[in-house]
């Protein structure tokens, strides 16, 4: 019954609202602003637009166009540096969830004197961060509407920071920046949002009535247009649709969290370099299988959002026929479900195994059901 | 397309007893000396105690302000504004229904940036800084603690509005233990203008987007489940803190999509016959409910499903008569007055409140189907 909902204060969703970044930051009062991007978005020409339009806007603009992904922390310390160089009073974040997490840690260290490495873990930083306005390129991570950033320290290991600056003053959603997304990231990117919602609505630690409307209604946006911006990637009101489910789905888990099918997904991450969106969406058809006794009424509930209209007979065949849209939708995405045509070695099935259930237990906890480190392998040997 | 832009309150606690942490609250958004501005209702039902130890026993300086009046005059916003400018406040928590916490927003505003309140009426004109704010409602309610505006009455007796994005505040922190004693008349009212703010953010004809549809059935569904359980066991924490849920949801969603015709002839009966606004909203709902059925007939019917969960119906039609019947039953059973002749309105009086409804322009435009002159007479003789 007892819960906290933290939400960006200001969402923008317009197609074309790039263009409009300069208003933005003006009515942010900040006059020069550091844009952190990819090479892909400078490949894309949409640096060059955010500058133009800043700079139409009367501020003036330096890029770091250096962000990879699962940004290493140096990474982040040369944007940081770039930033403090230029005295910077305002931060853009343009791209994927590499672009958006790095611009975060940036907006809020940039006039700190903590180092990165004191940030990891949960609310550890300091004082205010630059103003900070953040655009999603996929839909998506939702990390335009969280208050975490993970990055890749020196050792090779994930960080994550948890801090309530890290949540930007201004979300902007813009569906053209997406029309050109290739298949196989709007799948991926498309599917993790999905897995957001549905571990959101069915986290057994933050569950909350917020959490739920915003996870029912991503849920509803994503599943009714995820195949229509696979057939047909310029539906700018499909893409719009997916923006915003995404940016629902994001709100909705960072104020319930998710849980095992992101607990799954991370070890497929870290030792493969699978990109974050695809380890989910690998993972997500078996984990949902292997939930349903324990999450039944809960993906029936489900089930009323991603197949609108449907009538069920009862409970049981309305959480399988959420199963089965979901193992359909895996299967029609066009990503690779197999993880031995992904380079991943049979061996390393017991270590991603361990890595689940020692590191990362709290997600576990919010899972729907409990998972033995067999359980865990045993998943992982079925997409083998 | 659908552009929106979407504005709320960046942080919502909802805890029972969260008042007791208000001096922490305070603490952490850095103030030191605080106002507190309330009504003299809620001081003396003591309910202002343990707050204000919660803050002493924090090492918070308090200084209360509880002469706050229904409908603020001009003259007490002012004189709250003196209080804190004479305590050097360095934060504002405004405690109680929408009269304490609209007074509250004023004097942040007007402490923060010395401006004239006469010269800020109108929409984007009050200038900031403002000081760090709490909300903290004490009705479910008026959702003024994620609006962007505060009424106020002014000395020649009209209602003006201060709309900024300035007035959302940093926290509304929503304690189920301060709702208990509510009166059951002024639970039922308060519970019915909530979901006359939800109802009338999914049916509004500019702003309605994805993200206030979302809040608006998930408020609804909240609401229409819990408002009976209040009215027969007013100390159920689990209830009360449900029906605050539903009425803040609900206030997240109106205040980015507009409400419409049944606010718009609400507003008259409040100013003649001092009907407070919740029992207005209720006397004219259903009327309007069934003037908007032609228009408004997918959006009720898929309303529906939130106010009825689990139900099936066979077409829209079914649906959207089920809605209307659920609510006319509703309000049927709440223990207020149920027709405008038993709050003083005669036959002769109709022609003045159409006359002023249609003044209400700006609120009538949101509504899904036009609303002429002869509507609203005709709406009006209907709950004579």
């Amino acid at each position: 019954m007892n819960h906290e909902f933290r939400s960006v204060p200001r969402i923008v969703c317009e197609a074309g609202a790039l263009q409009g970044i300069g208003q933005v930051f003006a009515a942010l009062a900040a006059r020069r602003v550091l844009l952190v991007c990819d090479p892909g978005i400078v490949k894309l020409g949409f640096a060059a637009k955010a500058c133009a339009a800043l700079e139409a806007a009367g501020c003036t603009v330096a890029v770091f166009d250096q962000v990879v992904a699962d940004p290493p922390a140096a990474v982040v310390e040369q944007a940081v540096s770039q930033g403090r160089a230029f005295e910077a009073d305002g931060v853009l974040g343009l791209g994927g969830g590499s672009s958006l997490d790095a611009a975060k840690l940036v907006a809020l260290l940039i006039n700190s004197e903590q180092r990165l490495e004191d940030l990891y873990g949960t609310d550890k930083a300091r004082g205010q961060r630059l103003p900070l306005v953040l655009m999603p390129t996929t839909a998506g991570t939702g990390s335009e509407v969280t208050w975490v950033s993970v990055i890749t320290d020196a050792q090779q290991r994930k960080q994550a920071v948890y801090a309530a600056q890290l949540m930007p003053d201004v979300a902007v959603l813009d569906p053209e920046l997406t029309l050109g997304l290739p298949a196989v990231v709007t799948a991926a990117t498309g599917l993790d949002a999905m897995v957001h919602a549905i571990e959101a609505y069915t986290s057994r630690t933050r569950k909350n009535p917020v959490s739920d409307g915003l996870a029912t209604t991503a849920l509803r946006l994503l599943g009714g247009n995820l195949r229509k911006v696979l057939a047909d990637g310029s539906d700018v009101a499909a893409r719009s649709a997916m923006l915003q489910g995404s940016l629902m789905a994001g709100m909705a888990f960072v104020n319930a969290s998710v849980a095992a099918i992101h607990g799954l997904a991370y070890p497929l991450g870290a030792r493969f370099h699978i990109p974050h969106g695809h380890a989910n969406a690998l993972v997500m058809a078996p984990m949902i299988r292997f939930n349903l006794p324990a999450a039944r009424q809960q993906y029936a509930e489900l089930a009323a959002h991603l197949l609108p209209g449907r009538v069920f007979e009862d409970e049981a065949s309305a959480a399988q026929a959420f199963v089965e849209a979901i193992e359909a939708l895996v299967r029609d995405s066009g990503l690779e479900t197999r993880l031995s045509r992904l380079g991943i070695d049979e061996a390393s099935i017991a270590a991603m195994a361990a890595d689940v259930v020692t590191g990362l237990q709290r997600l576990i906890d919010s899972n729907p059901r409990d998972m033995t480190e067999a359980e865990v392998e045993g998943i992982y040997r079925g997409i083998y | 397309m659908s552009n929106f832009t979407f504005e709320t309150t960046p942080r919502v606690i909802c805890e029972v007893d969260g008042a007791l942490r208000l001096g922490t609250l305070c603490r952490e958004l850095g103030a030191q000396r605080v106002l507190l501005v309330s009504d003299p209702g809620l001081q003396r039902a003591g309910l202002l105690e343990a707050p204000m130890q919660a803050l002493r026993d924090a090492g918070v300086a308090v200084t209360l302000y509880s002469d706050v009046q229904a409908d603020p005059p001009e003259e007490s916003v002012l004189q709250a504004v003196a209080a804190g400018r004479d305590c050097r406040a360095q934060a504002v928590i405004g405690l109680g229904g929408g009269s304490s916490l609209d007074t509250a927003k004023l004097v942040a505003l007007l402490c923060g940036h010395e401006q004239a309140l006469t010269d800020i009426y109108g929409i984007n004109l009050a200038k900031g800084p403002r000081l760090p704010l709490i909300q903290v409602p004490t009705t479910a309610g008026t959702g003024s603690e994620v609006t962007a505006v505060a009424i106020v009455t002014t000395p020649s007796h009209e209602k003006k509005g201060v709309v900024s994005a300035l007035l959302y505040p940093d926290i509304a922190l929503l304690d189920a233990r301060l709702t208990v004693g509510l009166p059951a008349a002024v639970s039922a009212m308060t519970g019915v203008d909530a979901m006359v703010h939800a109802i009338e953010a999914y049916t509004s004809k500019h702003k309605k987007n994805v993200l206030s549809d979302g809040l608006a059935t998930q408020a609804l569904r909240l609401l229409a489940g819990n408002l009976d359980r209040v009215l027969a066991e007013p100390c159920d924490l689990q209830a009360r803190s449900a029906m605050l849920l539903g009425s803040m949801l609900a206030g997240m969603a109106f205040a980015n999509a507009p409400v419409a015709a049944v606010h718009a002839l609400a507003y008259p009966l409040g100013g003649h016959f001092h009907v407070p606004h919740g029992l207005s909203n209720a006397l004219v709902l259903v009327p309007v409910l069934n003037f908007n059925r032609s228009a408004a007939l997918s959006l009720y019917a898929e309303l529906a499903a939130s106010v009825l969960p689990g139900q099936r119906f066979d077409h829209p039609e079914q649906a959207c008569d089920a809605f209307i019947a659920f609510m006319t039953a509703l309000v049927e059973r709440m223990p207020f007055a149920q027709r405008l002749a038993q709050v003083g309105v005669t036959e002769a009086d109709l022609d003045r409140l159409s006359d002023d409804a249609m003044k209400v322009e700006r609120l009538l435009i949101n509504n899904p189907r036009p609303v002429s002159r002869d509507d609203a007479r005709a709406i009006y003789a209907s709950v004579l």
